[in-house]
């Protein structure tokens, strides 16, 4: 790398990072964090628990029909078994808002019990309490059965870790789609919305710097010192720098305030066996930072190693693109037809996200995970969402490394035309002629 | 072989040797030479075949009116455009990619950054021509010393007047000490006083060996200050030499004469065209072939009592209207 586009890079992270308002959106937002979090635990806390009645299908019922385990009722849960199949409950018109109906493991399942799942069906979402009550009613019957046919005793018993997996379904008019679990799926809405904010926020950074150069008429004394290409690319490469520093310092900030709550959330159940969680009355907030807990236990990290590459991938493909917008602009008010097209399928990606958190391997999924342009958000969230294989993955990076390779040609070509020209905003027939040039 | 090289330079071999000789050293004198530039925008063509040469040590002015081609000629030789055709050489070598290092552009569309501290801009500008971070400072300090800004190290550029942004300006161009410096309308927003300052430092690099080129509309600061001019109208080189050898061609044999007596005898005197006449002064036209000596002859032949005869050589402003044209718009500019 030239010494020059060192000095590049130097000037214009400095520029932004000792800037107040910088200083003030990385410091905050970890404070608004826990702000926001506080707020939610309040709010989880103070809901009332809703009236549902769960049915459990006679031919799914298992062990759960027998006297011995059947399900109590709560003050809010009233359990049923009813003599109707899954299929005919999904497609039953008249199912009433407040019932829902779970298919608890078979009974081939619990004898040899190490992972059992649960199907929790409704219409609406169900609450984290609720899907915390029938999994601790489920997971103490199981106890209990087993304990019963092999003969285990209650100590050994609450020694052995299981792992009931729920897994809720949306039921619409017969269909069913995924619920939305707390963690995996909102990792992936988060790190899909957090990098189409970042480049849709320092994308507009780079481009008012661009034009703040032209207008200046600072950029004929750099370019006649150095290549305007080398002067784009530093521009670029500076505020990746600055992001990935602001995420940093945001990963790091969130990871302490993770390890500083969760012991105060988590007060009463700290240090027991999920066994001995599940016999306990938790609140709901206690209960979902529970579930947090678990599931990050069982999240697969690994995911965020390749988060930086899509980031840095989406950032010089929009990064450069704002930047030859802002190359053929006089002032930020030109800038708003010309920066249309580019946000448009920044707009489109995250539509497109939230589809792919339901539905990660649909076919828009796997298609978009290969586009440049929707990549960048659309495979993280894939990842955190489901398992992706190691090729894709690959297959992924390498289409966005040559989406990138190719933007930042084209970007290269508008803004060393774009950025000598002075007094009129260029069409987009010009920008094409400059494109050929 | 010389005969060879002749040929190849378009010089005949018949030439003197004398003049033979200095072909093999044709380069020493310029610093920098165009031969037969071209470039295109679209399709219109912002500079057409111009050859120039810019001699080592001296101010060139290039002149021309809004839109001839001067900003697309100087933006070839500070590399940030490309010639379509043709060769630009630098100091003795076709130009080469470092040698932006070697030149200091002060463009005519300038400005600084809004809210950087003037010695971060400096230094950063400096840096950038290859300067290290340690030399770009004493310079920085050691040139706004110079200009008497001192005091305004640590302030911003919307702290500075514009005289003073003309000045940090002309710093970050100056102040790594360029062996060719390029300055658009150096003077354009500065008082008398400061515009004397920013002389000076020209005259000063200039006498310590500095190649200057220098574009301006200003025809009495190009005559005040240059050893050689080149005129291009539309995209071409019109006229490019000493600056008195250019005078000197397009002279029309005019004669200022001061004078104690009667003037009206002139009027008697065979073939000369009275253009302007005064109590002690006549400006005359003698025909062409006629030099000073036919035209002192026949005033001592009258009984005036003469102060001086002079040749008039016209002002730079009347060559430029003659040769672009008083129709063009661009005349009411250069006044």
């Amino acid at each position: 790398m030239s010494n020059k586009l060192w000095i590049i890079i130097r000037r214009e992270f400095l520029n932004i990072v000792t800037k107040k308002t910088f200083l003030i959106a990385t410091f905050l937002l970890p404070i608004a964090f826990v702000g926001f979090m506080a707020l939610e635990i309040a709010a989880i806390s103070t809901v009332e628990k809703e009236d549902l009645t769960v049915l459990i299908p006679q031919e799914d019922a298992s062990i759960f029909a027998q006297e011995a385990y059947q399900f109590t009722n709560t003050t809010n849960l009233k359990f049923e078994v009813v003599d109707l199949t899954i299929d005919e409950l999904k497609h039953r018109q008249d199912t009433a808002e407040n019932e829902i109906f779970i298919k608890p493991p078979a009974e081939s399942q619990i004898s040899d019990y190490a992972i059992g799942k649960v199907y929790v069906y409704s219409k609406k979402t169900v609450s984290e309490s609720t899907k915390s009550t029938i999994r601790k009613q489920i997971d103490k019957r199981i106890r209990a059965y087993r304990m019963n046919a092999e003969g285990l005793s209650e100590d050994k018993l609450k020694a052995i870790e299981f792992d009931l997996d729920l897994e809720t379904k949306k039921v619409k008019k017969g269909e069913e789609t995924q619920g939305i679990e707390i963690l995996s799926k909102g990792i992936g809405i988060v790190m899909g919305f957090a990098i189409y904010m970042l480049l849709a926020i320092y994308g507009s950074i780079l481009m008012q710097s661009v034009i703040e150069e032209k207008t200046n008429r600072i950029v004929e004394i750099i370019v006649s010192s150095v290549k305007p290409f080398e002067l784009l690319l530093g521009k670029i490469m500076a505020l990746v720098g600055v992001a990935m520093t602001q995420l940093l310092i945001w990963s790091v900030a969130i990871f302490f305030i993770y390890l500083a709550a969760m012991p105060f959330l988590l007060d009463s159940v700290q240090g027991m066996a999920p066994a001995q969680v599940a016999e306990m009355d938790l609140t709901s907030a206690q209960d979902m930072a529970y579930q947090i807990q678990l599931e990050v236990g069982l999240f697969d990290w690994s995911i965020l190693w390749f988060l930086p590459l899509f980031f840095i991938g989406g950032f010089f493909i929009y990064g450069s693109l704002y930047a030859a917008v802002g190359s053929a602009v006089d002032n930020v008010q030109d800038a708003q037809q010309l920066v249309f097209p580019v946000m448009i399928p920044l707009i489109l990606s995250i539509l497109i996200g939230m589809n792919v958190i339901q539905n990660p391997n649909s076919t828009l999924a796997i298609v978009c995970s290969y586009i440049p342009f929707f990549s960048p958000m659309i495979m993280p969230v894939r990842m955190a969402a489901t398992d992706v294989a190691w090729w894709e993955i690959i297959l992924s990076l390498l289409s966005l490394g040559a989406g990138f390779l190719g933007c930042v040609w084209v970007a290269a070509k508008v803004y060393r035309t774009g950025i000598l020209m002075y007094g009129k905003k260029a069409s987009f027939k010009e920008l094409w002629k400059w494109i050929r040039a | 072989m010389m005969d060879d090289f002749c040929k190849k330079n378009g010089t005949l071999p018949t030439y003197l040797s004398i003049e033979k000789h200095l072909i093999f050293f044709p380069m020493a004198d310029n610093f920098l030479e165009l031969k037969h530039v071209t470039k295109r925008y679209d399709q219109h063509i912002a500079v057409n075949d111009v050859s120039m040469t810019v001699p080592r040590g001296k101010i060139y002015g290039l002149l021309g009116p809004n839109g001839a081609g001067k900003t697309s000629t100087i933006r070839m030789i500070t590399q940030i455009t490309y010639p379509d055709s043709g060769e630009i050489i630098f100091d003795g070598h076709p130009l080469k990619p470092e040698d932006v290092n070697r030149i200091g552009y002060m463009p005519e569309e300038r400005g600084l950054y809004k809210k950087m501290k003037v010695k971060d801009q400096i230094e950063y500008l400096l840096t950038l021509k290859g300067l290290s971070q340690k030399e770009a400072k004493v310079k920085r300090a050691e040139w706004l010393e110079k200009l008497g800004l001192g005091d305004w190290t640590e302030r911003k550029t919307t702290d500075l007047s514009k005289g003073m942004q003309q000045k940090v300006q002309f710093i970050s161009t100056v102040a790594h000490e360029p062996p060719l410096l390029i300055l658009d309308e150096p003077f354009s927003g500065l008082d008398p006083v400061n515009a004397q300052v920013i002389e000076d430092e020209l005259m000063r690099m200039k006498n310590a060996g500095a190649t200057i080129i220098f574009s301006t509309h200003r025809m009495e600061q190009v005559e005040e200050l240059c050893d050689s001019i080149g005129l291009i109208n539309r995209g071409r080189l019109i006229l490019g030499d000493d600056i008195n050898t250019v005078r000197k061609r397009f002279q029309h044999n005019v004669y200022l004469i001061d004078f104690i007596g009667d003037g009206s005898v002139i009027k008697g005197i065979d073939n000369v065209e009275i253009l302007e006449m005064s109590d002690r002064s006549a400006k005359v036209k003698l025909p062409d072939g006629q030099g000073v000596k036919s035209i002192m002859q026949k005033l001592l032949n009258t009984p005036l009592e003469l102060l001086k005869v002079e040749l008039h050589l016209p002002r730079l402003h009347e060559i430029f209207i003659e040769l672009v044209g008083k129709d063009a718009p661009v005349a009411a500019q250069m006044k």
